[in-house]
C-alpha cells in the first residue's frame, strides 16, 4: 500500500461557524495503480490532494504515504518525503519563472544533492517530452502545452513513487491536452509510478484504473474502471 | 541541502528580478553614504586637530586674564623659560574717515613674536604692525567698506594708517568676525587710543614659547587651580586639542544622528523593498517547498540574495560617501578654525559598511523570515494564506536586535549610556506614535466608514484598511521625514523671531556702553536730538567679591565642603545702583529698598540664579571689594531677571546712596527708528566720543542670520539625505501598494472603469495618506521643537503656520504625484499586458 487514507476530515474554523470540506474519507492506493479523484467544484478534491501529498494538515484522521505517517511528520520531514517520493503536476504548471526549462527539471534532483545526475536526467526527460531544442528557454518563452511538458519532465525527474496531478490538462486546449495526457500515461507506465489525478474531466478519469467520486466532502463512489 | 546548491539557487532565482531590488539598494546606498561621509569628515577633522593644534594656539603656554596681571602672577609666569609676547584685546568702535563709516571691532594690541607656531596670513606677507603706528585690519571689513591699504582707521583718540589686510585669523571661527572684525595694532600704541577706561571690557593675554625640555602640561597641572581661583586661565596645546575635539564632537554627534535617522529611514525602505520582493516570490517559494525544500532552506535562498545585494549596496554607499566627504569641508568651511585636508578614512568606511550591513540585514530579516512559513499549498490554491502566529519568537528577537543595534550605535556615538537610552527611547517613541496613529486611522476609517458616499471616495478610503494596505509603512516613512524637516524649520524660525522680537514695538534696539560720567549728559542730548528716547541710563561699577557668610573668598575656595559654584565666585561683578528695580525684573523674595541713609545697613538685590549659584539667601552677608574699599552688604531681595530684550540687567543691584562716588561708567539704551538714523547717530557718537561703543540690534540680527543660515545650510545639506531617502522609501512603499492594487485596478479597467475614475481613486487614497502622514509628522515636530526651544534654547515658543502649511501641502502633493505616477502603467497599458508582466 503506497497511500492509505483513514477517517480523514478537514474542517475550516470560521468566526461564527465551521466549514467541513472533507468528512470521514477512507481509501487506499496500491503501488502502480492509477486513480482519478473526480467531483464538482467545491467537492473537496483539491483539498484531498493537498492532504495526501503532505501539503496541508488534516483536522482528524490519518494519512500514510510511502510508509510515512504524514500527521506525525514535521514540515521539514514532509518536505523530504515530497522530494524523495512524490512528483507533482499542476493545472497552472507552476514552473519557476527565473529558471530555464532545463534548470526547472534538474531542481528536484539537485535538492537531493544529486547535481551530477540531474543534468543528464533532465536532458533525457526533456528530449523524451519533445523539448530537446527548448531546454534553455524560460517558462514565459514557452507555450502552455510546452510548459506542461516541462512540468511533466520535472515530475518524473526524481523517479517518484507516486505522482499527484491536479487538473493537468485544465489549462490546455483539446489538441494539446491529448498530447500531454498521452505523455503522462506513457511516462507513468515507463517509470511504473503510482498516479493520482484530480480532475473533473471524466474522459481523462476513464483513462485511469479507478475513479473515486467526491460530493460535498464525502466519497460517493469508489469504482474500478472497466477496461 | 548543500551550501553550494543554496548559493546556486539564490543566484538563479535572482537573475531575472534583480531590477526589482534597485529601490532596496538605492536607499541603503544613500544611508551608508551619509554615514561614511560624516565619519570620514570627523576622523579627518580630529587628525588635523592633532596636526594643527600647536599652530592654532600659536604658543606652548597661554595665560588669560580680564584685568592686568598682578606682579605676583607675572613673576610666576616669568619663571617659565623661553620667549614671551603680550596681547591686550578689547571691543570698541572703529571709524573709517575716508569712508565715513563706523564699525564695532575687536582690537588686539600685540607685543612680541607671537605667533610662535603657524603665522598670521597677511597682505603684504609677514606684515609688521608693531614697530609703526599701523593697523592690520580684517580683510572682510575692508571689503565691506571698500577700504584699502593706505586708508586710515581711527581707534579711540588715535588714528592709524591701514598697513595690511588680515586674510586669516587662525584659531578663531569665521562666524563672529562679521560682528566684530579684528584689528591688530602694536601694544605700544594702545595707550594713545585712550580706550582703556574703568569698566572697559579688556582681555589680557601672555603667550610663552618654551623650550623642548620643558613640559607645559605638567607645569599647568601644578598651578592651574591657583590661577583659576584668581580668575585666570592657562591653556596648553594638549588642552586646546581636547577643547577642539570636544567642540567638534558635538557637531559630529549631531550630524551622526541625522545620518542615523537617514539610515533608519533607509531601513524602512529596505523592509518595504524586501517585502515587495518576497511577495513577488511567494509562488516560487511555494514551488520550492512543494518540490521538497524545507522552510529554512527557502529562507536562506532569499537571505543570500539580500545579503549579497546589501553588501554590494553598502560598498557603493561607502564609495559615494568617501566622495561626498570632499564637499563637507566646503559646507562647514565657516565653522572650522583651520583647513581640513580630506583623506580616505578606512576606519569610517569600515564602520559605515559594518553598521550599514548590520542594520540593513536586521530590517530585511523582518519580511524575510516570513519566507519560512510560506506553505507549499499555495501551488494548489493561489489565494491560500498562512495563519500567522500571534507570537513569532524569531520575529520578536529580530525586533529586539534592531533596538539593541540602534542603542549600540548611539552609545558608541555619545559615549554615554543614559543619553543613548534616552535617544533610543525617543526614536522608538516617534516610531510608536506614527504606528499608533496609523492603527487609529485604520480603525476609525473602518468604524465610521461613510457608506453613502460615492464609489470613488469609498474605494479610495477603504484602501486605507483593506488587507495588505500600506497605511502603516507610509505614515511612518513620510511622517518621520516630515517631522525632521518641520522641526528644522520651526526651530530655525523661532530663534530668529525671538531675536527680532527684541526690537519690536517699544523695545530697545540700540545700546551704548563705555560712557564716562562727564560724557553722559551730552550723549543724552545727542540722542534726544535724533528724536530717540532715553530708555535707560545706567551707571556700572566693577567690583570683586571679597567674602560672604562670614568667610573670605580665599577661605571658601579652600573649603572642600562648599556648595557655591566656581563661576559665581570668580565672576567680576558689574554692579548698578537704582532707587527702583528695572521694569523687566520681578522681585520674587524679600523687598527692594531703593535708598540707604549713611550709616544704615546696605540691603542689595541679587538675581535669583546667581544667588542660587553662590548659595546665598535673604539676610546673608556679602562683602565687596569696590576698587580697594571693602563694602559690607546684606541680601535684601531676590529678582527674576528677564533676558529677552536688549536692555541692561544686573545680577547685583545696589540702592542709591552707596556707590555714587565710586569710579564708574554708564550705559545708555535707546531705540532708533531705522537703519539710516542708526548709521548717522553711530557716526556722530563715534567721532565725538571715540571710547563709546555702540551695538545695534540690526547688526546682531544680520550676524545671527548669517550664523543661522550657515548652520541651516549645513543641516539642510545633511537633511537632504533624509529627504532623498524618504522619497525613495515613499516610492518603494507605493510600489508595494501598486503590487497589491494592480490586479484590482486591472480588473476594474477590464470591466470598464475609465482612466479618470482610477486616477481619482488613487488621488483620494494617496491624498489621505499624504495628509495624515504629514499631519502626524508636523505634530511630532511641534512637540520636539517645543521641547528643544523651551528647554535647550530657552526661548518663547510660538509657531509660524504658513511655512508649516507649505510643508503640509508639499508633502501631500508629492505623495499624490508619486501615487499617480505609480498607477500610470495601469491606466495607460492594455489590462492583459499588465497581467502578463506581473505574472509569476
Amino acid at each position: 500500500m503506497i497511500l492509505e487514507v483513514s477517517e480523514v476530515s478537514k474542517v475550516y474554523e470560521g468566526v461564527n461557524r465551521s466549514l467541513t470540506v472533507l468528512d470521514d474519507i477512507n481509501f487506499s492506493v496500491e503501488e502502480g495503480e492509477t486513480v482519478a479523484i473526480v467531483g464538482a467544484s467545491g467537492s473537496g478534491k483539491t483539498t484531498l490532494l493537498g492532504l495526501c501529498a503532505g501539503l496541508d494538515v488534516s483536522s482528524s484522521g490519518e494519512i500514510r504515504l510511502v510508509n510515512h505517517h504524514l500527521n506525525l511528520l514535521s514540515e521539514n520531514d514532509k518536505a523530504e518525503v515530497r522530494n524523495k517520493h512524490i512528483g507533482f503536476i499542476f493545472q497552472n504548471f507552476q514552473l519557476l519563472p527565473t529558471l530555464t526549462a532545463m534548470e526547472n527539471v534538474m531542481l528536484p534532483l539537485e535538492l537531493q544533492d544529486k547535481a551530477a545526475e540531474a543534468g543528464h536526467k533532465a536532458k533525457e526527460l526533456l528530449e523524451r517530452v519533445g523539448l530537446g531544442d527548448r531546454m534553455n528557454h524560460y517558462p514565459n518563452q514557452l507555450s502552455g502545452g510546452e510548459q506542461q511538458r516541462v512540468s511533466l519532465a520535472r515530475a518524473f525527474s526524481n523517479t517518484p513513487d507516486i505522482l499527484f496531478a491536479d487538473e493537468p490538462t485544465g489549462n490546455l486546449d483539446d489538441e494539446t491536452s491529448v498530447v500531454v495526457e498521452k505523455l503522462l500515461f506513457d511516462l507513468n507506465k515507463e517509470h511504473n509510478t503510482t498516479l493520482v489525478i484530480v480532475t473533473h474531466d471524466m474522459e481523462l478519469a476513464r483513462k485511469t484504473s479507478r475513479i473515486i467520486r467526491l460530493k460535498g466532502g464525502k466519497i460517493m463512489t469508489d469504482e474500478k474502471v472497466k477496461a | 541541502m548543500k551550501t553550494g546548491l543554496l548559493f546556486k539557487n539564490a543566484f538563479r532565482d535572482s537573475r531575472r528580478d534583480r531590477g526589482k531590488l534597485i529601490l532596496f539598494m538605492s536607499s541603503i546606498v544613500l544611508g551608508v553614504a551619509a554615514l561614511v561621509a560624516i565619519n570620514s569628515f570627523n576622523y579627518n577633522l580630529v587628525r588635523d586637530i592633532d596636526r594643527q593644534a600647536k599652530s592654532l594656539l600659536g604658543a606652548d603656554l597661554v595665560f588669560e586674564n580680564n584685568k592686568p596681571f598682578e606682579e605676583e602672577w607675572l613673576n610666576v609666569i616669568d619663571s617659565v623659560p623661553g620667549e614671551k609676547s603680550t596681547e591686550v584685546a578689547l571691543l570698541s568702535m572703529a571709524y573709517l574717515p575716508q569712508q565715513e563709516a563706523s564699525q564695532f571691532v575687536r582690537i588686539k594690541a600685540l607685543e612680541g613674536g607671537f605667533p610662535y607656531y603657524g603665522k598670521l596670513l597677511t597682505e603684504p606677507e609677514n606684515f609688521d604692525f608693531q614697530s609703526q603706528q599701523l593697523a592690520l585690519v580684517d580683510d572682510g571689513m575692508l571689503l565691506q567698506y571698500n577700504a584699502a591699504i593706505g586708508d586710515s582707521i581711527k581707534l579711540g583718540k588715535a588714528t592709524f594708517k591701514i598697513g595690511g589686510r588680515l586674510k586669516s585669523s587662525f584659531g578663531s571661527v569665521d562666524i563672529g568676525s562679521g560682528f566684530a572684525p579684528v584689528v591688530y595694532i602694536g601694544r605700544s600704541y594702545l595707550d594713545s587710543t585712550d580706550l582703556i577706561q574703568p569698566g572697559s571690557l579688556v582681555d589680557y593675554t601672555i603667550y610663552r614659547k618654551t623650550g623642548d625640555d620643558f613640559d607645559p602640561d605638567e607645569w599647568r597641572m601644578l598651578r592651574n587651580d591657583d590661577f583659576r581661583d584668581n580668575g585666570m586661565r592657562i591653556q596648553t596645546v594638549e588642552g586646546q586639542k581636547e577643547n577642539l575635539e570636544e567642540a567638534f564632537s558635538s557637531l559630529n554627534n549631531f550630524l551622526n544622528l541625522i545620518a542615523l535617522v537617514s539610515l533608519l529611514l533607509a531601513c524602512i525602505g529596505v523592509a518595504s523593498s524586501v517585502l515587495i520582493y518576497v511577495k513577488n516570490k511567494v509562488k516560487s517559494i511555494a514551488i520550492f517547498r512543494c518540490l521538497g525544500m524545507n522552510g529554512n532552506e527557502a529562507f536562506f535562498i532569499y537571505f543570500i540574495q539580500i545579503l549579497a545585494l546589501a553588501f554590494l549596496s553598502v560598498l557603493i554607499g561607502a564609495a559615494i560617501g568617501s566622495a561626498i566627504q570632499v564637499f563637507l569641508p566646503i559646507v562647514f568651511e565657516s565653522f572650522l578654525p583651520y583647513s581640513v585636508e580630506m583623506e580616505m578614512s578606512w576606519r569610517a568606511i569600515g564602520e559605515g559598511i559594518l553598521v550599514g550591513l548590520i542594520i540593513t540585514m536586521l530590517f530585511a530579516l523582518v519580511p524575510l523570515i516570513r519566507v519560512r512559513n510560506i506553505s507549499p499549498l499555495r501551488t494548489l490554491r493561489s489565494s491560500y494564506e498562512e495563519e500567522r502566529n500571534q507570537f513569532d519568537r524569531v520575529e520578536w528577537t529580530i525586533y529586539g536586535l534592531i533596538v539593541l543595534a540602534i542603542f549600540g550605535f548611539l552609545w558608541s556615538l555619545m559615549g554615554n549610556l543614559k543619553d543613548a537610552a534616552v535617544f533610543t527611547g525617543g526614536l522608538i517613541g516617534a516610531f510608536g506614535i506614527l504606528f499608533g496613529v496609523a492603527r487609529i486611522v485604520i480603525w476609525m476609517v473602518r468604524r465610521f466608514f461613510p457608506r453613502n458616499w460615492n464609489f470613488i471616495l469609498r474605494q479610495g478610503l477603504s484602501n486605507l484598511y483593506r488587507p495588505n494596505n500600506q497605511t502603516r509603512t507610509l505614515i511612518v516613512s513620510i511622517g518621520l521625514g516630515t517631522a525632521i524637516l518641520t522641526t528644522l524649520f520651526i526651530v530655525q524660525g523661532l530663534i530668529l523671531k525671538n531675536v527680532s522680537d527684541m526690537g519690536a514695538g517699544n523695545q530697545a534696539n540700540t545700546i551704548l556702553f563705555g560712557i564716562e560720567t562727564k560724557q553722559k549728559d551730552e550723549l543724552a542730548d545727542i540722542t534726544e536730538r535724533y528724536g530717540m528716547p532715553l530708555m535707560q541710563q545706567t551707571p556700572i561699577i566693577t567690583m570683586d567679591l571679597y567674602g560672604w557668610k562670614g568667610k573670605t573668598k580665599q577661605e571658601w575656595l579652600q573649603d572642600t565642603a562648599r556648595t557655591a559654584r566656581r563661576w559665581a565666585m570668580n565672576r567680576e561683578a558689574r554692579v548698578s545702583y537704582s532707587d527702583t528695580v528695572s521694569r523687566n525684573d520681578k522681585v520674587i523674595a524679600g523687598e527692594y529698598i531703593g535708598k540707604v541713609e549713611p550709616g544704615d545697613s546696605i540691603f542689595i538685590s541679587l538675581g535669583e540664579s546667581w544667588a542660587r549659584s553662590l548659595d546665598v539667601g535673604l539676610g546673608d552677608e556679602i562683602v565687596w571689594n569696590v576698587q580697594g574699599a571693602l563694602v559690607k552688604t546684606y541680601v535684601g531681595s531676590l529678582r527674576e531677571i528677564n533676558f529677552r530684550n536688549l536692555e541692561t540687567r544686573f545680577f547685583i543691584l545696589f540702592p542709591e546712596g552707596v556707590l555714587e562716588d565710586a569710579p564708574q561708567f554708564h550705559v545708555l539704551v535707546t531705540k532708533t527708528p531705522d537703519a539710516e538714523t542708526t548709521a548717522a547717530y553711530r557716526n556722530e557718537v563715534v567721532q565725538k566720543f571715540p571710547n563709546v561703543s555702540i551695538i545695534d540690534l540690526g547688526s546682531i540680527l544680520v550676524t545671527l542670520n548669517d550664523i543661522l543660515s550657515k548652520l541651516s545650510y549645513a543641516i539642510q545639506f545633511m537633511a537632504a539625505f533624509s529627504i532623498l531617502i524618504g522619497m525613495i522609501v515613499l516610492i518603494s512603499s507605493l510600489f508595494l501598494s501598486k503590487f497589491q492594487r494592480i490586479n484590482e485596478s486591472v480588473l476594474m479597467r477590464t470591466i470598464g472603469a475609465v482612466k479618470k475614475q482610477i486616477l481619482r481613486i488613487n488621488i483620494v487614497e494617496y491624498g489621505l495618506l499624504g495628509a495624515l502622514s504629514s499631519l502626524t509628522g508636523i505634530f511630532i515636530a511641534l512637540v520636539s521643537s517645543f521641547l528643544l526651544v523651551k528647554f535647550v534654547f530657552e526661548l518663547n515658543f510660538n509657531v509660524q503656520w504658513i511655512p508649516i502649511l507649505v510643508i503640509f501641502v508639499l508633502v501631500t502633493g508629492i505623495t499624490i504625484l508619486i501615487g499617480l505616477a505609480n498607477s500610470r502603467e495601469v491606466v495607460n497599458k492594455p489590462p492583459l499586458e499588465i497581467l502578463r508582466d506581473n505574472q509569476v
